[in-house]
């Protein structure tokens, strides 16, 4: 058993500054539930933040980096419909990715502020 | 649009988006070293890009461009460093880079740090000329 963990910080304010000058962010970094979940909350950039962290985290857990060939939004948030617990749900290269690097389970922490979030991606390899 | 053109745009879509001052950026300066850029700034700099110029370059397009048609499995060592192809990809993608001084010693994770104004420049320049044609 192997362990890979990725961990990410995002400015609230960054997100919110990039949402506004360029509203394609939220179009293109973003699944149609995560824009839902978010947007319809008072502090709606702490949690765009905290799901971009958790984009990052990911991808940094996994390796590939930014531009690997895995989309943004092949790496969605969502919450547990009765706990609020985050998980990740994967598509596409993302997915696949989990079967070739033999991933059993992908954990994720998240904790946001007015003024940064923070995401924690854990990888349990086999 | 011109090379200056093109050059000059991305200028200005850098101090709006990083907030560096206009003297502070050069052909050579390396966006995510020298200029201080993270991936959201780049994410920032690449849509400000697309707005001006109709043309869409993406974080997968620049990665694709420093690594070309070299599989990921031989870009890179066992040990996660740049290896031999990998290095003379870099020759070709990335030419101000003195590859020498990276063999060795370089992780192929960082090497999106190696890239600079310019080759943004030429990216956008052959993407629009793409579009073009």
């Amino acid at each position: 058993m192997e362990i890979k963990i990725g961990i990410d910080l995002a400015f609230v304010a960054k997100i919110k500054k990039l949402a506004e000058s360029s509203p394609e962010f939220l179009e293109e970094v973003f699944t149609e539930t995560e824009r839902s979940y978010c947007l319809g909350k008072k502090r709606c950039f702490e949690h765009l933040a905290a799901r971009f962290a958790a984009k990052e985290a990911f991808f940094k857990a996994i390796g590939t980096g930014i531009g690997g060939g895995i989309g943004w939004k092949e790496i969605e948030v969502r919450n547990h419909f009765r706990t609020g617990r985050p998980y990740l749900n994967l598509a596409g290269k993302a997915e696949e990715m989990l079967a070739s690097r033999q991933i059993v389970s992908v954990d994720l922490s998240l904790s946001h502020t007015e003024e940064l979030a923070i995401a924690q991606v854990a990888l349990l390899l086999e | 649009m011109t090379q200056e053109q093109v050059y000059e745009l991305i200028k200005g879509a850098l101090v709006e988006a990083i907030g560096v001052d206009e003297e502070e950026i050069g052909p050579e300066k390396t966006l995510l070293g020298d200029l201080g850029a993270e991936s959201l700034d780049l994410l920032d700099v690449l849509f400000r890009i697309s707005r001006k110029t109709g043309v869409k370059v993406t974080m997968d397009d620049i990665t694709a461009m420093i690594q070309g048609e070299v599989p990921d499995e031989d870009f890179e060592t066992a040990d996660g460093l740049l290896s031999d192809k990998g290095l003379e990809q870099l020759k070709r993608s990335l030419p101000q880079i003195d590859v020498e001084s990276l063999r060795g010693k370089f992780e192929a994770d960082r090497v999106l740090t190696l890239f600079t104004v310019d080759n943004l420049t030429n990216l956008v320049v052959q993407s629009i000329s793409v579009k073009a044609s």
